[in-house]
């Protein structure tokens, strides 16, 4: 499901500086516990759907969330980071589609 | 000339919102719901360089800024409706206007919505409104509703006083940010700076129109949706070619980044944003301003209104998203139990 | 079109948008329409005789009005030759005449209506008749617009109350009144329009203008001119006007303060100062030169004494001074013929036989600018 970055992927993306030093290869093996389809979503529905989902899940559990444009796969990592949970990978898979896995804290 | 300063302003602004993600809804709503202040350290970048560029340009004379009256049911009243149909929209006046250039069909059905609010109240039939929340004004010892004024600074050392007490705490909280992290596109510090040197770029070309305003969204669409159909060009200056130029910008930035695509949210969603677009336009239209040409514009001026009416966008968010966010938990609620109650399984999609 | 070759276009586009841009604001520089203008000069050497560079723009649209002989009409001169453009027919003689802001329609009052008719300068033909609502049957003295034009300032005939409208599209909606006990007058206003100037006599009251409240009275060091003229400069920082005696008055609007200078102008001739200069011009008390002081400053820069050639033509004396808002000033002899004079050197460029005898009112109606507006 997880491809690697296309030749287009935003260079920032690429950079592994920003990535919290996570690689890209850790979550490749990684199963999601569940998966949210929020492609059509905008701000601030992406950011409240996923908080719900990991709400609802046990620690340790696994989060695939499915988003469509760029600023909501910076901003939802971010944030739910910062709420403390840990946020495997980031991926872009196709030009306007975004995979973040994220683990229950 | 200015034509053409106006659009590739536009053009450069569109580009930076969409390489930025600038969005001021995500800004004002993570007071409340998030932890990650990125875009209000953005939003506050923007703010320092207009404050300190805005006071700079009156001291040389080359600009004189317009402040709006205080009048304060109206910035109070629309700036909370704003700040309402901003969460619905999904995106403040700026940023549906430059997603509606990356292709988001939800977005362009906001900036629909958004075009007619304003219509409805600028010179349309729900103009009362306006003209009776507008009809009380407070004098600030007779002269604009700005902090200088309020505080009575006359002499040009205690203004700058003000200002430096205000750049200061923001240039050292601003100094203590931890280090931005799943970043994709530009960060809060390039895109501030790209974002506030392009607000103040539009106060200098603006002057040379004989406007002597800085970046707004509201005013010049009302004007070009007035040109558009009525042929009427009054009031169409330099923000609206810059307005023509947003979506552009947008457009090439996520065409670079190969993010530009036509995308339709479900009927629900769209009718959802095109409300908020239109609750967005009327709100922006009582307060005479949205997030840009009161929070971004008018608050560089330290105008009280632009001032006000920010606290209650911000307030009206707050609002609209802790409905949102407590309708979708009980949603999902509802959704688990019905589905414990059918076949026990741990995964929705 | 290919991925690559797309991503090699969009950084120029957008490097093209940036040069464009830094263009633009370069060259507003360079022209002066950021910096309102030439710096101000002073001493003698920049009043050096011979031709003037004036230029007038020719695209310009409205034109300078005039009131000459007969009253009845309106004449419209270009302000490049002061060749005539056309007649607006008024049937009978008006009260005041009042340009909108946009400079292509002029408001008329008439001494015995509340009416106001409503020409254009460019088609000079009636446009409409507007009837002020709260009029009352009174009679509209003098009518001042905001700089934008979304606001109109109407005083009244035998009454001290000024009355407040929304100005759009030709058409006034009312929006409330006060009182200015005590002041009589024109009114004047700030750039904003939020505070209003009206004299007392011996002083200048200050209201409000977003509630008609009053703020302040500003007492002058002399008994105002029965002209009661002042003049804003354009960034609306000092208002002058002359005293009884000619003493012209300076207000710094910032200070709220008085001060007057000592030199003899004329009493009568309202003072103007032309927006690209910002010098203050005087006619002196024989109405045979020009005085400038620095606007901002107080400094007084320079004063001519016509040439006898040129005040043959112009009849012996001066009779008015217009801003013509399109570079030159005109000075207007009692001849009806007028001189064309440099704001900022005070040369005369040329002499004008524009038949506009016994001129007894002249405004400027020009467009400059395009962009002045009252939203956000």
């Amino acid at each position: 499901m997880t491809t690697a970055f296309g030749a287009n992927a935003p260079e920032a993306v690429n950079n592994r500086e920003n990535w919290g030093g996570i690689r890209m290869s850790d979550q490749k093996e990684q199963k999601a516990d569940r998966t949210v389809d929020l492609l059509s979503e905008v701000c601030p529905y992406t950011f409240v759907k996923s908080k719900l989902e990991l709400e609802q899940m046990e620690t340790g559990q696994i989060l695939q969330i499915h988003l469509g444009n760029s600023e909501s796969a910076s901003n939802v990592p971010r944030s739910v980071d910062l709420e403390g949970h840990e946020v495997l990978s980031v991926d872009q898979t196709e030009p306007s589609h975004w995979v973040v896995t994220v683990r229950r804290a | 000339m200015i034509v053409a300063g106006g659009i590739s302003l536009g053009l450069l602004l569109g580009y930076a919102l969409q390489r930025g993600g600038y969005c001021m809804n995500t800004a004002f709503r993570s007071f409340y719901l998030e932890k990650d202040r990125s875009l209000v350290r953005a939003w506050a970048v923007v703010l320092l360089i207009n404050v300190i560029g805005v006071a700079l340009l009156t001291e040389l004379g080359v600009l004189l800024p317009e402040v709006a009256p205080f009048f304060w049911p109206a910035a109070i009243v629309g700036g909370f409706v704003f700040g309402i149909g901003m969460v619905l929209a999904g995106g403040c006046a700026s940023g549906t206007y430059y997603r509606c250039g990356r292709g988001m069909l939800g977005s362009i059905a906001a900036l629909v919505g958004f075009v007619i609010g304003t219509a409805l109240i600028d010179g349309g039939a729900l103009v009362e409104i306006q003209q009776q929340l507008r009809g009380t004004t407070i004098d600030v010892s007779g002269r604009e509703a700005t902090l200088f004024n309020l505080l009575g600074l006359e002499s040009t050392a205690a203004r700058w006083l003000l200002i430096a007490g205000i750049s200061i705490p923001a240039i050292v909280w601003l100094s203590r940010a931890p280090k931005q992290r799943f970043l994709i596109g530009w960060g809060w510090r390039k895109t501030g700076a790209a974002v506030g040197v392009l607000a103040l770029a539009t106060w200098v070309i603006s002057a040379m129109q004989g406007r002597d305003f800085g970046l707004s969204f509201t005013q010049p669409t009302v004007a070009l949706t007035r040109f558009l159909v009525t042929g009427d060009s009054a009031g169409i200056s330099v923000a609206s070619f810059i307005v023509i130029g947003v979506p552009i910008g947008a457009f090439l930035a996520a065409k670079a980044a190969g993010e530009a695509i036509l995308r339709m949210p479900d009927p629900g969603r769209f009718v959802r944003q095109f409300g908020g677009g239109a609750t967005m336009g009327l709100g922006a239209s009582i307060a005479g301003g949205c997030n840009i040409g009161h929070s971004i514009t008018g608050v560089s001026t330290l105008g009280i209104t632009a001032i006000t009416s920010t606290a209650f966008i911000m307030l009206g968010c707050w609002v609209m998203t802790g409905i949102v966010y407590r309708s979708e938990r009980r949603k999902m609620e509802a959704e688990i139990a019905a589905m414990r109650s059918a076949v026990p399984q741990g995964e929705t999609s | 079109m290919n991925r690559t070759t797309v991503n090699r276009i969009i950084p120029i586009v957008m490097a093209a948008a940036a040069i464009t841009l830094t263009a633009t604001i370069v060259l507003g520089i360079i022209d002066g329409t950021l910096t309102g203008g030439s710096p101000i000069t002073s001493g003698q050497s920049v009043f050096a005789a011979g031709g003037s560079t004036l230029q007038v723009d020719e695209d310009l649209e409205g034109g300078i009005l005039v009131i000459a002989d007969p009253a009845t009409e309106i004449r419209v001169l270009d302000p490049a030759d002061a060749s005539e453009r056309g007649r607006i027919e008024l049937g009978r003689e008006p009260a005041t005449i009042t340009p909108t802001p946009g400079g292509v329609s002029v408001f008329v009052t008439f001494p015995d209506t509340e009416e106001i008719e409503v020409y254009s300068t460019t088609e000079f033909e009636h446009e409409t008749t507007i009837a002020p609502e709260g009029g009352d049957g009174r009679t509209p003295e003098d009518l001042t617009f905001s700089e934008n034009g979304d606001t109109l300032f109407v005083t009244w005939r035998d009454s001290d109350a000024v009355s407040v409208f929304s100005h759009s599209m030709l058409g006034l909606s009312f929006r409330y009144e006060f009182a200015t006990p005590d002041a009589h007058g024109p009114l004047y206003r700030n750039r904003r329009a939020t505070r209003l100037y009206r004299g007392s006599g011996s002083g200048i009251e200050i209201y409000f203008a977003q509630n008609g409240e009053h703020i302040d009275t500003i007492t002058l060091p002399g008994e105002q001119a029965d002209n009661e003229a002042w003049v804003f400069n354009a960034r609306h920082t000092h208002l002058w006007g002359t005293d009884a005696s000619g003493n012209p008055i300076v207000v710094d609007e910032a200070a709220s303060s008085a001060r007057e200078i000592d030199i003899s102008a004329s009493p009568e001739i309202a003072p103007v100062i032309p927006a690209d200069t910002e010098h203050a011009l005087y006619v002196d008390a024989a109405q045979t030169g020009v005085f400038a002081f620095d606007a901002r400053s107080g400094n007084r820069l320079a004063d001519v004494t016509f040439s006898e050639k040129v005040l043959d033509e112009l009849g012996g004396r001066i009779a008015r001074i217009v801003d013509t808002g399109a570079g030159p000033v005109w000075a207007i002899g009692v001849s009806g013929k007028i001189a064309a004079v440099d704001p900022a050197t005070l040369s005369i460029a040329d002499v004008h036989d524009a038949g506009a005898r016994e001129t007894v009112m002249a405004v400027s109606s020009i467009v400059q600018q395009d962009g002045n507006f009252a939203c956000f």
